[in-house]
């Protein structure tokens, strides 16, 4: 009985939660194309009309054709299927790096939040630290450390966005620490962990599933600049930044080459910027900025 | 305000030295050792043994670290580069006005054209303007700064033949990486005015302002835009940081001899002593508009300074 009108409530709210995106024609149009891109990532070996990594000698730089839609790159790769590829790429390093930056940031926010005191200035304190350098040159500052690749790429990534994380979540479970139900919980001897896991950050979700999608937006933008920069993933993998960096080299002779790789970026990072503001809007009235 | 002040600068130098420590270690702990890319890699091992020794590598972490600090704070110095051999504060110094230059216009344009817009966009909401200024707003904040400096190459150099294509110096050579590296902050800045003066434009004062008969334009900037300023002066002081990262790749794209092309290059000649004093200074320069920030706040709200 109590577990039916549990389900009933929570899907009660996912329901009005869907129902107002619904009605967001902006976060619609966001939503489909993240599919879309999931789909063209799950079936790049079906949709790439050529392996990312299929040289062609004879024909480099060429223009766009009906044999290769987007023309071929300066080893005669065909461009199109390179940006089909490289959606996989971009889109497991925004979630993972993501996944990182919530995991770390969100056990140290809600600890932080829940305990309060010394260990709150002390965690706080250490994201200040995180927080004075500008998060793409934390990135660039790990990287350098660690190493090229396509993991230490997401480390770096995840680890410069931790504090977002952080102080997202301390200041939710701030403001529902005090709440009755938490006493309530308490009173009848749960456990800190389980009140934290349980009571807690479930109600601190809205403001955290707004950040992780807009979040996933400034990670693949991040991983894109790093590989742009050389220092992330680096060719013949079919990074979209990687790409971009490629074709700088012959800008002022073939302009083509840089076109599509930074349009994909730009499409995909567009759509999870949409989607970000319509589920803001949809989970809290309040955030509305 | 004083006693805030201080305490504040005090706070910073805390951040600053954990940030030097972090930094520090971060570069410590990184493969390759200083002495062969100092020497090459054909340098005997004696030479390189001694170089060590000269330079203090051989001492355990700690000692190091606090040598390192000991002379930041002591003599001004941030050590040697590997690669130039020179001091790195010398070569801080000659790429830093370069960067702050470039930071500087961009946000003066970010500030002035996404103030503007957030304006009108908010007067004339749901309007043909107000929609076209949003739909900027989404695509400014969603463009790569390396992508968008690229297509402005290609357009404005490349096929226009307007403006050059890189280089430092002229302020031809200046427009477009500002304007590449303002975009995202202008898209910002417009958004955030925009909503803030929607949601100050209905308060009761401001249909007292009309209807005592004052102009148009006087209830919206004295009674309207000041009262949003709040939440924008936020959003400028964040976009600053924004700005200070991306300027390191508009620098990269448009050869900008700046702060960021000197750290990335410095990274790819494993040149830490420069990487570590680059990232310092970024920082310090970042956590100073912080509270300069901060100050405008109790400036353009007495009630904040009174508290």
């Amino acid at each position: 009985m109590e577990q039916a009108t549990k389900t009933k409530r929570k899907s009660g709210q996912f329901s009005s939660v869907m129902r107002s995106l619904r009605k967001n024609r902006m976060a619609m149009v966001g939503l489909v194309i993240l599919i879309l891109l999931i789909l063209v990532a799950i079936f790049a070996d079906f949709i790439a009309p050529y392996p990312y990594d299929q040289q062609d000698l004879m024909n480099m730089r060429a223009l766009p054709s009906a044999e290769h839609i987007f023309g071929t790159d300066e080893y005669g790769r065909d461009i199109f299927s390179r940006v089909i590829y490289g959606s996989r790429l971009s889109l497991v390093v925004g979630f993972i790096s993501v996944g990182i930056a919530l995991v770390v940031g969100g056990i140290l926010g809600a600890v932080a939040g829940f305990y309060g005191g010394v260990l709150d200035d002390i965690i706080m304190r250490c994201m200040d630290i995180l927080l004075a350098i500008p998060q793409v040159l934390l990135a660039i500052a790990i990287i350098a450390s660690l190493g090229n690749g396509l993991i230490n790429l997401m480390i770096a990534v995840g680890i410069s966005s931790i504090p977002s994380y952080a102080r997202i979540v301390r200041a939710s479970v701030m403001t529902i620490r005090s709440e009755e139900y938490i006493e309530a919980a308490r009173a009848s001897g749960t456990g800190d962990a389980k009140i934290i896991a349980k009571h807690i950050l479930p109600n601190c979700l809205a403001p955290v599933i707004v950040q992780v999608t807009l979040g996933i937006a400034n990670a693949i933008l991040s991983c894109a600049a790093l590989s742009f920069i050389g220092l992330g993933i680096t060719p013949p993998s079919p990074e979209w930044g990687a790409m971009l960096s490629g074709a700088r080299n012959y800008i002022l002779t073939y302009p083509h080459l840089a076109v599509y790789p930074g349009l994909a970026i730009v499409i995909t990072v567009l759509a999870l910027n949409l989607l970000g503001d319509g589920l803001r809007d949809a989970l809290d009235p309040k955030l509305k900025r | 305000m004083l006693k805030y002040i201080g305490k504040r600068l005090l706070f910073l130098i805390l951040v600053l030295l954990g940030v030097s420590f972090i930094v520090f270690t971060l570069l410590y702990i990184s493969p390759g050792d200083p002495a062969k890319i100092m020497l090459g890699e054909a340098a005997t091992e004696e030479a390189c043994e001694a170089l060590r020794e000269q330079l203090g590598l051989n001492d355990p972490f700690f000692v190091r670290y606090f040598n390192y600090i000991k002379d930041i704070v002591v003599h001004q110095d941030l050590g040697i580069s590997y690669s130039t051999r020179g001091p790195v504060l010398d070569q801080l110094l000659a790429a830093f006005p370069n960067t702050v230059k470039l930071a500087a216009s961009a946000i003066v344009i970010a500030v002035v054209v996404g103030v503007s817009l957030g304006i009108i966009s908010a007067v004339k909401q749901n309007s043909v303007i107000d929609n076209l200024v949003m739909v900027f707003a989404l695509l400014g904040t969603s463009i790569p700064i390396f992508w968008l400096g690229i297509m402005m190459i290609v357009l404005f150099s490349v096929k226009l033949g307007l403006l050059p294509p890189s280089g430092y110096g002229t302020w031809q050579q200046m427009i477009m990486p500002a304007i590449a590296l303002g975009l995202q902050s202008t898209a910002m800045i417009a958004r955030m005015t925009r909503s803030s003066m929607l949601e100050v434009i209905r308060q009761d004062y401001v249909k007292t302002a009309r209807a005592k008969g004052q102009r148009e334009f006087v209830v919206i900037m004295r009674h309207v835009f000041r009262n949003a300023l709040i939440p924008i002066i936020t959003v400028v002081g964040l976009q600053f940081g924004q700005l200070l990262g991306g300027a390191m790749l508009t620098e990269m794209v448009f050869s900008i001899p700046g702060l960021g092309r000197l750290i990335i290059d410095a990274i790819t000649e494993r040149d830490y002593p420069v990487v570590q004093g680059g990232v310092l200074l970024v920082a310090a320069c970042f956590s100073l508009v912080n509270l300069v920030v901060d100050l405008l706040y109790a400036v353009a709200d007495p009630k904040i300074a009174r508290s």
